[in-house]
């Protein structure tokens, strides 16, 4: 199991370092110092050996969080662990900075001591830590507290507490989509896949279980054949009601989600906990609707010019607006002057980024826009050809490009009095451009 | 609040200040004090002289300066070990607070305290957390009882904590369970008798099964790498445990997802006769493999890593996701460099053209590794899939002309490759090949272009001014260039005489008269030798046909695949080495395999009471080998499996690194016998050569083959008859999954076959490979390949040559486990024509490893009493009753696995015919 | 007298008193600690290290330190000598066999420096234990005779019973007051 964790700044001092494991030595700490914070080269691993010691490292910002071990620990739970870590960081004293971890390193001890025993990961929950870990002491709570807290520690639903109470109850669905494409330059989709994510808020009084249903392919046939007689539900059988399905991969709950019941009746429900949590997790490959296609033309002039020309269209509904739309085409290193013409937003040659960025605040489905550049060069000896990377773009546009439609979202609260048509629910689609590129 | 300040006070006179502090009356200033020193210890000053003060604001009420002074004495306590019994009474005042959150700490924190002073107080208190009321504290107490073995493992045993730890796992809290589980593994990994210490058993799977759909997800990795250590007593518990974890992989939390997948492939082991099953398994372990591709990059190459040996060990699950490996501009390198890997593991005929657009595209990337990666990529799929050769090739000069220094010379490295693979195809290329020697500066870059003009000395014109150039600077080359410019000197020489002849002495006497390098000098002087005496020879020597180079490379060694697929998710699936290789001690923990197919624990019981060799058996059985005879094998037992597997650890895994079952003996005299070339012991029966494909099916090749046992492997033998009018080339063969797991090691050693000519082929066979049941048993079917055509025929195996050289049972164990082998499980055959006295029979069965253990003389009738074991540890127990002057004989055969009867019935009748 | 008494009474209410209970293991140091804190008799296990609360006995605070009696224990006394206002030293009136370590332990505690302006109290302990020393054999035994320059009182307790603690800290109080 786990060691020890260190953290570092961006010089390799030691912000934080709590040591688990008899046989990690204090050299240990120096030892990820020099070998990999200090190595000239650039890191190569997330996980180094060194002396039979492992080191488990992850970067953000200027941060550095390694774990240690001797022993053949469950990688991918130490990674997850300590990405872990940084969120309940995140969510007690926001942004992970030098200044924030050496301001709180009391609490980090104290939230380090809890989670991990004897590098063992403990309950990591946020919500459920905050209640305990607050630096104030807890003496003062009384015998029923210390064993709500206790239960809830270690409670089945290790996520919410109980006696919740909203006066109004409310939740809101945020369905989101990240597009990522890979195209050649003539168009020919290399890759392309869906990863969305389904963002619920939830403020809802007591302990409400959930039923959520989406327009799955699998969960459709399975209620259509399953108990479509029962709930008489006429669109339950999609290829009769004719209505669209998307086809879903694989996707992943959220731990409040019961998997079992998932597995043998397709059905997805779970007591939420409260305030925002991310529900499922799903990836989509099939039929998805690529909201932007980008046509480039680079055509080299000489040894000392380049034109440019690309061309964006929109393919969605025109009565949608497609927003935060910008288009990143690389210049090669060497450039140094950029004329640019562009018949729709802004656009800007970045010597820093050593690209074009082009940015079209708003733009509505099924148009089309160009930008055209020359691109003048210096002429250089370097043997080496510029290798183009790939035109990237980012936007935000107000449907789920995958077809993924929220059927329902159910709630049932037995013991208070309030009932699913008292809950307000909102629902919200958002597809945002992933990695989302076309090679030129 | 800010708590940076106490990072800044590095004043002198420090400590002195502290001190005071420490001892205020003020709680405020006290607690300031502590987190002043809590500092300095983080940023690594010795501030262990406070320890007293320290210690003696352990007993406050303030919950904060506690747990600081708590973590004080984890890091300290052990500098001071007299003084920190001073804490001890205050540990366990807190172990009885009335405030569970107090309990826990305390206990949690005493077990860290690594004091042999302290350690024995901590017992009592222990014993009472296990059995705490709250359930957060006894999930603290589970822990610490690792962490008490941890220290002392005797006390844990002594004082019966394994048996309340045990009692845990029936807890109703599922958390308590999760950690209870946790500590019990690390436990049984780290005993000392190299014996889990707490065996799981069913019913205790099942709560764990239980406790696994509602406890965190940390809990449920613990839960998941414990099941992956089960073994179930049989496929319908192997298939009821799938079922329940299946729908762990719909899991937000890579470690989940991975933990199961581990468990899933190992039980499809267990469950390969349900081969509906394993295919439900299949489609359903891949969605949730490629989603971990879009988790955070750390995450991302763990998996990746993973991924890498889920594809070598069942391809089918991935072959459809080619594209989620393509790599993205803005991976991480250690993510490109994964994914790559991968794509060249799943490239195939089917998705060829992508594969090489890709590959293309990387190859103009800008990190070198990566690049080099690429390029080399792209020759193992000229070799991988034979009809994107082509193309492969004339990308790869299109990468030649950009002429960037590592991308010439990787390009180089891999056409040698593709050379070798595919004779005379490609050789109009070398002219291009040649033009860019002067940019090599890299040695295997040079060696390889030096290895080309050798080789195609005949078609190359200047072959001699080329190696003459490189000879001018012999000295300063890299010893792998040297003694590739020395052979191909010498094959120049053999090709062309008349105009070489200067050229190869010059090359000789550099090599032996200047060079300090005594490979050079042996290499050089052989040459010398052959050439002077005997040239005919020196050719068949040195332009000998090579053996046909693999169509995978980099492919993990069976065993060690198969000891890794135990190990997913884990440090030792990323570094792709065995736990062994980077962790010290026993920590370690014992070697993991895979479980055998439909053998299950049963089959291992009756190893169990026999006798590990003692030293002297072992040297007898190596000098015996001489004489001739399989020795007198003494029979396996775990210990001296492990040990051979050790070995073949040492020995880099050699060709075929002995069946897992495989002891000492026999493996030491296989070694032995390959280097020596025993030929004069009496050989095991051998059938008469088969008709397995006549020319008439195989578009003119004809194969007579049969079966034999060699040095304790078993090969199969095969004449190769060309009947057709063009010669054939590229031959190649594959076995389909069988019952006994027969796999061919290494490729099939035919060159061409010229039209009207013949070849022989001897193919040595492992037989740990994938498992199918076949029927009949021992059916074999067999794809050969040629530049013709691809055909299919089944033959079947003789069951002798699957006999081990180790199934000799012990006297006592024979009997006891005849006697416990159900009547059931006994057949009884009549062998007929039988000549020759019970003596001569048990001496013929000897030398076929079916092993005589005693003789009986009743009423006229000879009994004999023989054993034997199966490949796949399946033991055969076998009485023969022999009445002289009867030709007809009575065998009798027991066995816990008694399919096996009718084979080994048929060989039994083979062999005592012989 | 009484303006006097009770001016000194708010300086001492600034600082508490800090006050060590030492002894041989076993001599109820822990027990008679606990009565004083909360009045009753605990059941005790032999403190491996160190018990520290808070008495207040008529309006007087101490901080009373109890630290373990055993042999491995003795040598960390005097890093608690420090400050140290008065010492109870509780002697097993029964436990005849020991009481010359008793008294060795006692005499080389008192010779430290930072001691040297510490009262002392004996506690001539379990005195409801048949057979025991008598108040006058312990003081004789301890040769409290010879202490010089020392406030010092003995007194005869019995720590399960409750007897003897109140007169003790009666003095105990009064002497600390009377010092200042």
């Amino acid at each position: 199991m786990i060691g020890g964790l260190f953290v570092y700044n961006h010089k390799g001092e030691v912000l934080i370092s709590r040591v688990y494991r008899d046989d990690i030595g204090r050299n240990a700490v120096d030892a990820f110092r020099v070998n990999v914070i200090h190595a000239r080269q650039q890191v190569r691993s997330p996980v180094t050996n060194i002396a039979r010691t492992s080191f488990f490292h992850i970067k953000r910002a200027n941060i550095w969080l390694a774990a240690v071990t001797k022993q053949n620990v469950n990688a991918a739970m130490v990674f997850e662990f300590l990405l872990k870590i940084i969120d309940v960081m995140q969510s007690y004293f926001g942004k992970i900075s030098e200044e924030n971890i050496k301001n709180n390193f009391v609490l980090i001890y104290e939230l380090l001591d809890e989670i991990l025993d004897f590098g063992y990961p403990q309950n990591s929950d946020t919500g459920v830590l905050k209640t305990f870990i607050t630096q104030q002491g807890i003496k003062s709570a009384s015998k029923e507290e210390q064993a709500q807290i206790t239960s809830q520690v270690t409670g089945q639903i290790g996520w919410r507490r109980e006696g919740i109470k909203y006066r109004r109850n409310e939740l809101f669905l945020d369905v989101l989509e990240y597009v990522n494409l890979l195209m050649s330059p003539q168009g020919q989709v290399l890759s392309a896949h869906v990863a969305g994510k389904v963002v619920m808020k939830s403020y809802l009084s007591g302990m409400p279980e959930c039923k959520f249903g989406i327009n799955d392919k699998i969960v459709m046939e399975a209620k259509g054949k399953g108990n479509g007689g029962i709930s008489g539900n006429t669109d339950s059988d999609p290829a009769r009601s004719g209505k669209p399905v998307v086809v879903i991969d694989d996707c992943q709950f959220h731990q409040c989600v019961k998997l079992s019941k998932f597995e043998t009746e397709h059905s997805i429900s779970f007591i939420p906990p409260d305030g925002e949590f991310e529900l499922m997790r799903y990836r989509t490959t099939k039929d998805i609707s690529l909201p932007f296609r980008v046509i480039p033309l680079v055509r080299e002039v000489g040894r000392t010019k380049m034109e440019v020309k690309v061309v964006l269209k929109s393919n969605f509904k025109p009565s949608l607006l497609g927003q935060k739309i910008e288009v990143k085409i690389p210049t090669p290193l060497n450039t140094s002057g950029v004329q640019l013409i562009c018949l729709k937003g802004k656009a800007k040659y970045k010597a820093s980024e050593n690209a074009i960025v082009w940015k079209i605040k708003r733009m509505a489905g099924m148009k089309e826009t160009q930008l055209s550049a020359e691109i003048e060069l210096l002429e250089t000896d370097t043997k080496k050809k510029w290798t183009r990377p790939p035109i990237s773009m980012g936007f935000e546009v107000p449907f789920a490009p995958s077809g993924f439609k929220v059927r329902y979202l159910k709630v049932f609260e037995p013991k208070l009095n309030y009932s699913d048509h008292d809950v307000i629910k909102w629902v919200r689609y958002i597809g945002r451009s992933g990695l989302y590129e076309t090679r030129c | 609040m800010t708590d940076s300040k106490y990072f800044t006070t590095t004043k002198k006179g420090e400590i002195f200040e502290l001190k005071s502090e420490l001892n205020s009356d003020k709680k405020e200033k006290k607690k300031e004090a502590v987190k002043k020193v809590i500092a300095s210890m983080t940023v690594g000053k010795d501030v262990s002289a406070l320890f007293p003060d320290v210690v003696n604001c352990m007993q406050t009420d303030n919950l904060e300066l506690k747990k600081l002074v708590y973590l004080y004495l984890m890091n300290y306590a052990k500098s001071q070990p007299d003084m920190a019994i001073m804490a001890v009474n205050t540990f366990v005042k807190d172990c009885e607070d009335s405030n569970p959150l107090i309990r826990a700490l305390a206990v949690r924190t005493m077990g860290c305290i690594r004091v042999d002073k302290i350690t024995e107080y901590l017992c009592e208190p222990l014993r009472k957390c296990l059995k705490d009321e709250d359930p957060y504290v006894r999930k603290t107490a589970a822990v610490c009882v690792a962490k008490l073995y941890d220290i002392s493992s005797s006390m844990v045993e002594d004082q019966g904590f394994l048996d309340q730890l045990k009692d845990l796992l029936s807890d109703s809290n599922p958390m308590v369970v999760a950690n209870a589980v946790a500590a019990l593994s690390e436990i049984n990994e780290a005993s000392v008798s190299g014996r889990p210490l707490v065996e799981m058993n069913a019913p205790t799977i099942n709560k764990l099964l239980t406790a696994l759909n509602e406890c965190t997800e940390w809990g449920q990795v613990f839960i998941l790498d414990a099941l992956s250590n089960y073994s179930p007593r049989d496929a319908r518990e192997a298939h009821s445990i799938c079922e329940r974890i299946t729908p762990r992989l719909a899991h937000a939390n890579a470690a989940v997802v991975l933990s199961a997948v581990k468990v899933l492939m190992k039980l499809m082991e267990m469950v390969s006769a349900d081969t509906e099953l394993v295919s439900t398994l299949s489609r359903k372990l891949a969605p949730p493999l490629v989603t971990l591709l879009s988790a955070e990059p750390e995450v991302q190459y763990v998996a990746l890593r993973n991924i890498n040996l889920v594809v070598q060990k069942r391809p089918d699950i991935l072959k459809h996701e080619m594209k989620v490996f393509f790599v993205k501009y803005n991976d991480p390198i250690y993510v490109k460099l994964e994914k790559l890997d991968i794509m060249i593991r799943l490239a195939s005929q089917a998705n060829i053209a992508q594969v090489l657009g890709e590959l293309k595209e990387y190859a103009t990337e800008v990190d070198v590794d990566f690049v080099r990666k690429a390029v080399r990529a792209i020759g193992r799929c000229a070799i991988k899939v034979e009809p994107s050769a082509e193309r492969c090739v004339s990308t790869l000069l299109e990468l030649i002309q950009t002429k960037v220094n590592y991308v010439v010379q990787e390009a180089i490295v891999v056409i040698k490759d593709i050379f070798r693979k595919y004779p005379n195809k490609y050789e109009s290329i070398i002219s291009t090949l040649c033009e860019n020697l002067d940019t090599l500066d890299e040695p295997e870059a040079r060696a390889s272009m030096v290895w080309i003009v050798g080789e195609y000395a005949e078609r190359i014109d200047n072959a001699d001014e080329l190696l003459d150039s490189f000879l001018e600077g012999f000295h300063d080359e890299n010893a792998q260039v040297q003694l590739q410019l020395l052979t191909a000197v010498v094959k120049l020489f053999l090709k062309r005489p008349a105009d070489t002849q200067e050229l190869v002495q010059h090359v000789l006497s550099l090599a032996t008269q200047d060079s300090d390098n005594p490979d050079l000098r042996d290499r050089g002087f052989i040459y010398w030798r052959l050439l002077s005496t005997d040239p005919a020879a020196a050719k068949e020597v040195v332009l000998a046909d090579k053996p046909l180079i693999s169509e995978e490379t980099d492919l993990l060694e069976p065993t060690l695949l198969d000891e890794l697929i135990c190990h997913i998710s884990s440090l030792a699936s990323v570094y792709h080495k065995p736990p062994t290789a980077f962790v010290e001690g026993r920590g370690a923990g014992v070697r993991k395999s895979l479980p055998s197919r439909g053998v299950v624990a049963e089959e291992t019981n009756t190893q169990q009471p026999t006798v590990i060799p003692n030293q002297e058996s072992l040297i007898g059985d190596l000098l015996s080998m001489d004489i001739g005879g399989p020795p007198p094998a003494p029979a396996p037992s775990s210990n001296v499996d492990l040990l051979a597997g050790g070995l073949d650890v040492l020995l880099g895994g050699g060709p075929e690194p002995g069946a897992s079952a495989a002891a000492v003996p026999g493996g030491a005299s296989g070694l032995l016998g390959d280097i020596f070339a025993v030929s004069a012991a009496p050989a095991s029966y051998v059938p008469p050569k088969q008709c397995w494909l006549p020319a008439d099916k195989g578009k003119g090749l004809e194969i007579w083959g049969t079966f034999s046992r060699q040095n304790g492997q078993p090969r199969m033998e095969m004449t190769f008859t060309n009947k057709a009018m063009q010669p054939m080339t590229g031959f190649a063969i594959q076995l389909n999954k069988n019952s006994f797991g027969v796999y061919p090691v290494g490729g099939l050693a035919v060159g061409a076959v010229g039209a009207g000519a013949g070849a022989e082929a001897a193919l040595p066979l492992a037989t740990h490979g994938p498992v199918q049941r076949m029927d009949p048993l021992n059916n074999l079917q067999v794809a050969i390949k040629n530049n013709i055509d691809v055909f299919y025929f089944a033959c079947l195996i003789p069951a002798h040559i699957l006999f081990t050289e180790d199934g000799q049972l012990d006297k006592r164990v024979f009997l006891t486990t005849w006697k416990e082998i159900p009547a059931a499980n006994e057949v009884q055959h009549t062998l007929s024509n039988v000549v020759g006295t019970a003596d001569s029979i048990a001496q013929k069965m000897t030398l076929n490893n079916i092993f005589t253990i005693a003789k009986r003389n009743v009423e006229g009738q000879d009994m004999l009493y023989q054993s034997l074991k199966l490949t796949n540890n399946i033991w055969v127990l076998l009485e023969l009753k022999l009445q002289p002057g009867n030709p007809e004989a009575t065998l009798s055969l027991k066995s816990r696995t008694v399919e096996v009867a009718t084979c080994i019935f048929q060989a039994y009748e083979a062999i005592i015919k012989s | 007298m009484g303006g006097l008494f009770s001016y000194f009474r708010g300086l001492l209410g600034a600082r508490e008193m800090r006050i060590l209970i030492l002894g041989l293991d076993g001599a109820g140091k822990t027990t008679i600690l606990y009565k004083l804190q909360v009045g009753e008799v605990v059941t005790t296990i032999p403190t491996i290290g160190f018990n520290v609360e808070q008495v207040t006995y008529k309006n007087l605070k101490f901080q009373v330190w109890d630290l373990g009696g055993q042999t491995s224990i003795r040598p960390y006394w005097r890093c608690y000598y420090g400050n140290t206002d008065a010492i109870i030293y509780v002697v097993d009136s029964a436990d005849r066999d020991r009481i010359g370590i008793s008294k060795d332990e006692l005499v080389h505690m008192l010779r430290e420096e930072e001691l040297a302006n510490a009262i002392l109290v004996v506690l001539a302990n379990k005195q409801d234990m048949a057979g025991c020393l008598t108040v006058a054999e312990v003081h004789q035994a301890l040769g409290l005779d010879a202490l010089r320059d020392r406030t010092f009182q003995i007194f005869k307790t019995s720590a399960v019973r409750g007897e003897g603690l109140d007169q003790a800290m009666d003095w105990l109080s009064n002497a600390l007051q009377a010092r200042k």
